[in-house]
């Protein structure tokens, strides 16, 4: 499979980058990495027009440490995340999460932002044009109807990167650069969960930076796949908790690959707040979160079998974190 | 010291170096003046008449030089078993399977080829289809090839001894169902093919094949040419095992495109098409009978072994026959009764691989040896011990076994594993298991299986081998290189090898079977040993003695019982120069394994190869019952392999073959909705990552086989026989739980522990 004919083009600053890309929202790319867009566009799923490759553009790949929070450069690559000292140290989730990425492959080419903005994934629709002729094509992939649900217009297609949830789970926020100047929102509200535009970037918006605040509490990053390297998560979660006097005062539950973006169970968050965990506690919430998560049938593995893991990982990271204070 | 000098070595692989360091030539790294690049448009149905193909768009796109269909190319079927042929390079009538091959165009950019192809318009007529070969069997259903109307295409049914009877006899009657999935070879190298024609209107192809003659004569029919005007080379091909024996399109489209533009032209799969179109490892329902004795004695085994082919043969008659013929070792059984059938479906094609339809009747025996262990209290290990077959002993079958060192690798392997101290013993989650096998070194009873090879001493004392042997990895070129040198008493360095190309090398049947260092091992050393007896001949002459006294060995030629007394190499060859011989010293080899009691395999009793490799697989895993996930913290590997010429090539051997066989066991699977394959690629098909890898130890059991050069037959096919059922055996040490269908997946697992539960 060859990639498409398009034009290419290489800004200099991020200014130049959103001004080209404003110039044609629909038919304009960012290349990053390289490692998810190139991939749909072999597949014809993506064909755009032009593409932006930020890359040339200087100074994007950073880790700063603040006095309230640290930044990283939308360019920073996964590799340069989970080997930095700071990030092992402070936020070993986050590092945890990078190295859990793809294959090391991915992980020295992927960037964070490549990573927040990948596109979501379907069965029907990462794959090549002959193995998409065997059916009309799907809603996202241009068509009318959505092979999942059979249903007209609508899309479920499911996100699977790993560095999101956790992210969402630190609290962290974007910092955008747009035509109308830079905006910085939380990161959980990057994802519209449509699964055919799963980004609320507006016209011309490039992410520029990560802002992560310091933390006190405790997290984990739990990434289920049959194999040690190259898979998506089958469902990951995040899960990061603050305590005071050994009772939960914070918890951020962040699930991968249940939904059309990361998937916060909310539910689960409230039941923790003010609980000591023991191991009844742990147990009645792992049981609650099968019924909090309702995947499609997006993968070549069964909504039942997503549901009935993320159970398992949610009891095998608040296990993890009984003991710590 | 070793009696040999370079036979026994681990010597490095003569082109690690090349591939290690990205220069080596593979077939997708050739390019030729004015090429072209062809693609293959596919049909997206799984059973339709194909009513109209229009070409005419396609050809209108900027680049494309040519475009055929079905229509348009001889109407010569082809088949790798002569008698089975059931194929056509395109699908001219209809297509039978998601993938089948409608047309194809040529362009001189791989992207306007993709362009055009999909500019190409088609028409079908769908017709019903069939996907389970159960379903196939039953009256009515769809009929995927009009002579085949049951649409069982290939079956055996073999008989000896008194199976009623010693049923009757036994003390324990097993029966159980086991289901194997089918799995893909996934070589590293994708198939691709690069042909040119000549002035002549000889066609040259080089291609990524494990049988270069075979593909000659091949292609040369589907192409309507004799085989003198086809020429077919082998450069650098990464992997096979068993995938690279057939004829693809790409082959003849390459070669049809070349003969149609007069330009050299070049077709590539990707990867989709290597996991859909090319061919995998037969799924298999399998029903196993056995009878035994009190004390572990199997008295009788019945099968009833249905697999699953796909659209097309490939090997099917032959598959089949030896899934029947590899139950029939390494145990003595004297009762057997074996009913296999090779059914059609609307799917991908079934074809050899690694093991060829004998690793999944194995996963099935030796999954129930156990369970019949545990019923007649008999540790597992020693019901096998019983029951192994010896060198020697008269088989049922007529099987010729000149030497075997079964018991030997149970005995080694179990030590190995820490039987004693862990079978039954280790805490819930960890188990150990073992599961044994036999293997042919090469069929010796079919047609054209000869191997050839020329040795030439060259005046400044190197030595150019001729073989039509095809390395595809495994180190064959280096293995006969070895033999030849240690023939010649030369360095490994001295010899120049010039392989599988069928215009300038000696006939071979390729790599399949096993048999490559036997065959074409034996063929090397029967040359080597003819130049050298013309070299001896002159050196005797000179020095007055008689050939026979004389000793070739460290590039020295000398009197055995006066080493003093000789000459280098160089001098030797010299002097038969001055003696007015004629140069080059050349030697020829020809081989055939001898037929001593000659069989066509499917009907009479006898014996079928040349020597038996025997091999047994231990595993220790670990399960996690809170996920499901399965471990192999360490496999065994004992294995028969006679004399391993080069030990460092034969581990190589073992080690890839068990990570294969560990595929299948834990989390390989093609799979499959209405026919589509749901999981082309590496990211969604399982195949075992370096992460996955246990510590594997090989333990080589030496039996120096009297057929095989210097004492050597098989190693690494066989190797993948068994490693499944040895880890699902130790799955059931580790938690209770047996699994008759693979593969054995973390889902499959904490379900079945969580029904144990309730
Ligand atoms: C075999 C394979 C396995 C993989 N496994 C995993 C995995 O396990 N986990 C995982 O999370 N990912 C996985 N990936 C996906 C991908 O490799 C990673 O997500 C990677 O981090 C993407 O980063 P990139 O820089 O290469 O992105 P790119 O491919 O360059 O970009 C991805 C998308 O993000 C957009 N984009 C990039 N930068 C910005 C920006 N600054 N602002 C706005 N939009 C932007 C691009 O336009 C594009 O649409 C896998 C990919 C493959 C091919
Ligand atoms: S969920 Fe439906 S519309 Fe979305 S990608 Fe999958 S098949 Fe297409």
């Amino acid at each position: 499979m060859r990639l498409p004919k398009f034009e290419y083009i290489e800004p200099k600053s991020l200014k130049e980058a959103v001004k080209n890309l404003s110039a044609d929202p629909s038919g304009t790319y960012l290349l990053a990495g390289g490692t998810d867009l190139l991939v749909n566009m072999k597949f014809g799923v993506i064909t755009p027009a032009r593409i932006i490759h930020l890359k040339s553009i200087p100074k994007l790949s950073y880790i700063i440490e603040e006095k309230e929070a640290i930044r990283i450069g939308v360019l920073t690559s996964l590799r340069d995340l989970y080997t930095s000292p700071l990030i092992q140290e402070k936020f070993s989730i986050l590092s945890h999460a990078a190295r859990e990425v793809g294959a090391y492959a991915h992980q020295v080419m992927g960037t964070v932002g490549g990573n927040l903005c990948q596109g979501n994934r379907c069965r029907f629709y990462n794959q090549s044009p002959f193995w998409r002729s065997v059916r009309p094509p799907c809603f996202k992939a241009g068509g009318e109807i959505c092979h999942v649900i059979k249903k007209p217009r609508e899309c479920h297609s499911t996100y699977c990167g790993d560095l999101a949830p956790a992210l969402i789970a630190m609290g962290a926020r974007v910092k955008v650069l747009g035509p109308q100047g830079e905006r910085i929102f939380p990161l959980k509200r990057l994802y519209s969960f449509n699964g055919k535009k799963p980004l609320s970037l507006r016209k011309g918006e490039i992410i520029k930076e990560v802002i992560v605040p310091q933390s006190s509490g405790k997290g984990v990053y739990l990434k289920w796949r049959w194999r040690g390297s190259i898979e998506f998560p089958i469902v990951s979660l995040a899960l990061y908790i603050e305590k005071e006097d050994n009772k939960i005062s914070l918890a951020r539950v962040v699930f991968s690959g249940v939904g059309e973006g990361p998937v916060e169970a909310s539910g689960i968050e409230k039941m923790l707040i003010g609980k000591t965990l023991d191991d009844s506690i742990i147990d009645s919430l792992s049981r609650e979160v099968p019924q909090t998560v309702s995947p499609m049938r997006t993968s070549i593995y069964s909504p039942a079998y997503k549901r009935k893991m993320a159970g398992i990982l949610l009891r095998e990271g608040l296990d993890r974190l009984k003991w710590i204070n | 010291m070793s009696e040999f000098n370079v036979v026994g070595k681990r010597e490095p692989m003569l082109d690690a170096w090349e591939k290690a360091t990205g220069k080596a030539k593979y077939t997708d790294d050739l390019s030729l003046p004015g090429m072209l690049f062809g693609k293959i448009l596919r049909s997206p149905l799984p059973h339709a008449k194909i009513l109209k193909v229009d070409l005419t768009e396609a050809l209108k796109v900027p680049g494309v030089k040519d475009a055929i269909s079905g229509r348009d190319i001889p109407k010569r079927k082809y088949g790798i078993v002569p008698k089975a042929k059931d194929e056509y390079a395109l699908a001219i009538e209809k297509v039978r399977y998601i993938g089948d091959e409608v047309a194809a165009v040529v362009a001189t950019s791989p992207e306007a080829a993709e362009e055009a192809i999909s500019r190409i318009k088609v028409e079908y007529e769908e017709l019903p289809a069939v996907f389970d070969p159960l379903e196939a069997m039953k009256p009515g259903a769809p009929i995927i090839h009009e002579e085949v109307p049951d649409n069982v295409s290939a079956t055996i049914r073999k008989e000896f001894g008194n199976v009623a009877k010693a049923f009757k006899d036994s003390d324990f009657i097993f029966e159980d169902h086991f289901e194997t999935q089918p799995v893909n070879h996934c070589p590293m190298e994708p198939q691709a093919a690069l042909a040119m024609v000549d002035h002549f209107g000889k066609v040259t192809l080089w291609s990524s094949t494990q049988i270069p003659f075979f593909l000659r004569r091949n292609l040369a029919t589907t192409l309507d040419l004799p085989e003198s005007k086809v020429r077919i080379i082998k450069p650098k091909v990464g992997g096979g095992f068993g995938q690279k024996i057939d004829l693809y399109a790409k082959d003849f489209c390459a070669a049809f495109f070349a003969m149609r533009t007069g330009r050299p032209v070049k077709f590539v799969y990707d990867r989709e098409e290597v996991f859909t179109c090319t061919r995998q490892r037969h799924p298999m329902y399998i029903y196993l009978k056995t009878g035994v004795k009190k004390d572990g004695t199997i008295l009788a085994q019945q099968f009833r072994v249905i697999a699953d082919g796909g659209a097309y043969n490939s090997t099917a008659p032959l598959m089949i026959t030896l899934a029947c013929f590899f139950i029939m070792l390494p145990y003595r059984i004297e009762n057997l009764l074996f009913e296999g059938y090779h059914v059609y479906t609307n799917k991908p094609v079934g074809g050899a691989m690694r093991g060829h339809g004998i690793p999944q009747v194995r996963f099935a025996v030796e999954t129930q040896l156990d369970i019949i262990a545990e019923k007649i209290g008999i540790d597992p290990l020693e019901l096998r011990l019983k029951n192994a077959f010896q060198a020697g002993e008269p088989h049922p079958a007529k099987l010729l076994v000149q030497s075997c060192g079964f018991s030997e690798t149970l005995k080694k392997a179990a030590e190995a594993i820490g039987w004693r101290e862990k079978r039954g013993k280790l805490p819930f989650g960890r188990g150990v298991g073992l599961a044994g096998a036999s293997f042919p070194s090469g069929v010796s009873n079919m047609s054209h299986i000869s191997s050839g090879a020329i040795v030439k001493i060259e005046r400044d004392g190197s030595v150019t081998l001729l073989t039509g042997a095809a390395d595809i990895g495994q180190g064959a070129e280096t293995v006969i290189s070895q033999i030849v040198a240690e023939e010649l008493g030369v360095r490994i360095e001295d010899i120049r090898i010039t392989a599988a190309d069928t215009e300038i090398t000696p006939l071979d049947p390729g790599t399949f079977g096993s048999g490559v260092t036997l065959r074409a091992g034996n063929a090397a050393r029967m040359a080597a040993r003819a130049a050298k007896e013309k070299l001896l001949e002159a050196i005797a002459e000179k020095m007055e003695v008689s050939p026979g006294e004389l000793e070739m060995k460290n590039r020295r030629i000398f009197l055995r019982e006066n080493p003093d007394r000789g000459f280098s190499f160089e001098e030797a060859i010299k002097i038969y120069q001055y003696s007015d011989r004629p140069m080059p010293i050349i030697g020829r080899g020809s081989y055939f394994p001898p037929a001593k009691e000659p069989t066509t395999l499917l009907h009479e009793d006898g014996n079928f190869s040349p020597a038996y490799s025997f091999m047994t697989q231990a595993a220790e895993v670990e399960v996690d019952p809170k996920t499901g996930r399965v471990r192999v913290l360490k496999m065994v590997t004992a294995h028969d392999c006679g004399k391993a010429i080069n030990p460092m090539l034969v581990e190589g051997q073992l080690e890839g073959s068990v990570v294969g066989g560990m595929g299948q066991a834990l989390y390989e699977n093609i799979i499959m909705e209405k026919g589509q394959v749901l999981n082309p690629n590496f990211l969604d098909y399982g195949i075992p990552t370096a992460m996955e890898i246990p510590s594997i130890e090989s333990i080589e059991v030496e039996t120096n086989d009297p057929e095989g050069p210097f004492g050597a037959k098989e190693s690494g096919e066989g190797t993948q026989l068994s490693p499944a059922p040895a880890i699902v055996n130790a799955i059931y040490d580790a938690i209770g739980v047996r699994f008759k269908t693979l593969p054995v997946t973390p889902d499959k697992v904490l379900e079945a522990l969580e029904k144990r539960e309730r």
